[in-house]
């Protein structure tokens, strides 16, 4: 504290040493605080932080670095088309990382790029996170987790549809909430329920179509190529397939058209509104996600409500208990629990029972 | 043997991809200049050798950490990835990362709680968005702790160097405008969140609209709004209930997801968009084109404001300054299914008649 006074202040930026001095107590303790440790009594955190906050004290990085500390960040990769999905995953996961004093580091790329898996790890590296959450479509490729499992790095997967390596995934019953829709439909009257899938390349649409098909053959239905259609996710397309399903002859036509996601059946429903095919007296329409347009369409969308918040929250718990365990892989003999987040059938108004289709 | 003593060091993979160490350190920072191929046997070598780079030589480079919080409120946060899709463009190009800062704009703890987490994650500088950007505490926090930032849609014309601005307010009078051209006298207005001030800014641009094309405002058609979906369903309850000759025959929401709710409350009634009701919205959200008929709204530049407003914090961090006096996107009108010309009352209420005068048959 040689230089005092305004000018000093101002050149010199204060140090450790000048905040323990001021609030009269050791640098260890100032340092405690700084790491959130829990040994530091409430009273002393907030005198301490009162001086911080007084000295505009910044911890330096790079002395903290040298120290060997965690960096307090865990590393969120995300798909740019998927950028929904994260959002959703980042507020499920803040109350349990926030309790824990660690904050979430987002970096958009493109999934699908050739060196993506070069990205990532050099993400890991120079941010320097504690660990990874992986979202879908990034948590279904084992080229990603391969890497991060060489770098030991902890990681935890979401919604990836392979079964394995129960303590670092969280999954949920995307193919069997998939079948309960058709059955739905089908003990609504429906006989013929056209499907709308999504892209080829996405894992998580296989799953669902799967689901469409389990479910036909739990009804006893029989499968009808023709009210089946490939879209890619989104409103334009779910509109034109919806259109291809609804201009065919009308006894030959749909009654009712489960979408792969809610975007497309979004699209499936403004196919019928332009055709004039009331929704749900002709037609029943369900979607699949339960994002909010699902219920800000007119007729509100019957669909499967992923629970996307829950599976992060349960997928923030597991990342925290492996770094805990002291950044160790969890060790392949141990037996883990298996973690599944139910998917759950939500029931509006764009389905309802089937009418007879009156004889020309 | 502990792995230290043999662990790999950038030296060895320099010999060993036969490349100097500035190259490898271009490649693990990710530098632009080096060649693709020549990336991918570094990259391959460091794979091979298994090298980490010591984050600590890394930072002693420097004192910053290349990272940059973005704050946000909990209740807007599609919002906020709309804004952190801009940023994270910015950034990347040049190599900092996004710290998610969200909070609760309402709380008591609201500084303490963001001082906190901002020192913690070492953030070299914050963009705060709105509502959070009207808080003065919140501002005068930053200033204190010499955080360096940059506002997006601040209420206040002042502090222009460090604040994105967009112009909501002449985009809803010329909307209002378009309105009045269709033959819309009565045209009801939902207003946004009390506590978005830049979003009032939308009212007074539709007050605007009204006096230039000289309709008087009728303060019976506007309603406090909340910027939620069930609000402008709320609301377009009370408008469209009114005798039809007091009805409004257009309805402006300050934002997308109310209008929407309007948009419903007209199917559920029966009531033809845009035959018999226009509606506008504000945003061009997602939801905009996703809703029947097709929204037409008013397009607001939030990726364009994001990647100004990083690019403008980047400049503070590298201690250069421009000389733009101010930085306002433009928004701009975008016309789709949802607003046509006013109804024909006459007409409407002989197609009423002929409509009813079918049901009656279809029922007997």
């Amino acid at each position: 504290m040689s230089i005092g006074g305004d000018i000093g202040q101002r050149l010199q930026r204060p140090t450790i040493s000048t905040v323990a001095a001021q609030a009269r107590v050791s640098i260890k303790t100032v340092s405690r605080v700084l790491n959130n440790s829990t040994s530091v009594t409430a009273q002393t955190r907030e005198h301490v932080m009162e001086v911080m906050r007084k000295l505009s004290y910044r911890p330096s990085p790079t002395a903290r670095s040298l120290a060997g500390h965690p960096s307090l960040l865990i590393g969120m990769p995300f798909d740019s088309s998927a950028v929904r999905y994260v959002t959703e995953v980042q507020m499920g996961t803040l109350p349990t990382l926030r309790a824990a004093n660690y904050q979430v580091v987002m970096h958009a790329c493109d999934a699908y790029a050739p060196d993506i898996v070069d990205e990532i790890v050099m993400f890991v590296q120079r941010v320097r996170v504690d660990g990874i959450i992986l979202a879908p479509p990034l948590s279904h490729m084992e080229t990603i987790v391969e890497a991060l499992s060489a770098q030991s790095v902890p990681f935890v997967k979401i919604a990836s549809p392979h079964r394995t390596d129960f303590a670092r995934n969280v999954f949920t019953n995307e193919r069997e909430a998939c079948a309960a829709m058709v059955s739905y439909l089908a003990g609504n009257g429906h006989a013929r329920i056209g499907f709308v899938a999504g892209p080829i390349s996405c894992t998580a649409s296989e799953q669902r179509y799967l689901g469409y098909l389990d479910g036909l053959k739990q009804a006893d239905l029989p499968l009808f190529p023709a009210l089946v259609r490939r879209g890619a996710n989104t409103v334009e397309s779910g509109m034109a397939c919806g259109r291809e399903l609804l201009t065919q002859r009308r006894d030959q036509r749909p009654t009712a058209v489960l979408a792969s996601n809610d975007e497309m059946a979004a699209g499936v429903v403004c196919a019928a509104h332009d055709l004039q095919i009331h929704v749900p007296g002709e037609l029943s329409v369900a979607g699949f996600e339960d994002s909010p347009i699902a219920s800000q369409i007119w007729p509100r969308l019957t669909t499967i409500r992923q629970p996307i918040r829950m599976m992060a929250e349960r997928a923030a718990a597991l990342l925290m208990e492996q770094l805990r365990a002291g950044q160790q892989a969890p060790s392949p003999g141990r037996e883990a629990a298996l973690h599944v987040i139910e998917s759950s059938l939500i029931v509006r108004q764009s389905t309802a029972r089937v009418t007879q289709v009156r004889a020309a | 043997m502990t792995q230290d003593t043999t662990r790999a060091t950038i030296h060895d993979v320099a010999a060993q991809a036969r490349v100097s160490i500035k190259t490898v350190s271009r490649v693990i920072n990710n530098v632009k200049t080096v060649k693709p191929h020549t990336r991918e046997r570094v990259m391959r070598v460091i794979r091979k050798l298994d090298y980490h780079p010591n984050p600590s030589a890394r930072s002693l480079g420097g004192s910053r950490s290349y990272l940059i919080g973005l704050l946000y409120d909990y209740s807007c946060d599609h919002y906020a990835t709309t804004v952190l899709a801009g940023v994270l463009e910015t950034c990347r190009a040049a190599h900092y990362q996004v710290v998610m800062h969200p909070c609760d704009y309402q709380s008591s703890k609201l500084v303490d709680d963001l001082g906190r987490s901002v020192r913690q994650s070492r953030a070299d500088g914050v963009i705060i968005t709105p509502p959070l950007s009207d808080l003065n505490p919140v501002i005068a926090l930053f200033e204190e702790q010499r955080v360096p930032f940059v506002r997006i849609a601040p209420a206040e014309r002042s502090d222009v160097q460090r604040s994105v601005f967009t112009n909501d307010r002449e985009s809803c009078a010329r909307m209002t405008e378009q309105l009045v051209a269709l033959g819309h006298r009565r045209i009801g207005f939902i207003q946004g969140h009390i506590d978005h001030i830049a979003v009032a800014d939308r009212f007074r641009g539709y007050v605007d609209g009204l006096r230039a094309c000289g309709v008087t405002l009728d303060k019976k058609l506007v309603l406090q709004g909340d910027n939620s979906y069930l609000c402008g369903v709320r609301s377009a309850r009370k408008l469209l209930q009114l005798p039809e000759s007091k009805r409004p025959t257009a309805i402006f929401a300050a934002n997308d997801e109310m209008a929407a709710g309007v948009l419903a409350v007209a199917h559920e009634m029966g009531l033809a968009v845009p035959e018999e009701l226009s509606v506008a919205g504000f945003d061009d959200m997602p939801l905009a084109s996703k809703v029947w008929p097709a929204l037409t709204t008013i397009r607001q530049p939030i990726p364009a404001m994001a990647a100004r407003a990083a690019e403008l914090l980047l400049m503070q961090l590298r201690g250069e300054s421009d000389d733009e006096s101010e930085h306002v996107l433009e928004s701009s009108l975008t016309f789709r299914q949802s607003t046509g010309p006013a109804p024909n009352r006459p007409r409407v209420i002989a197609d009423r008649a002929r409509r009813a005068k079918a049901d009656a048959t279809a029922t007997s």
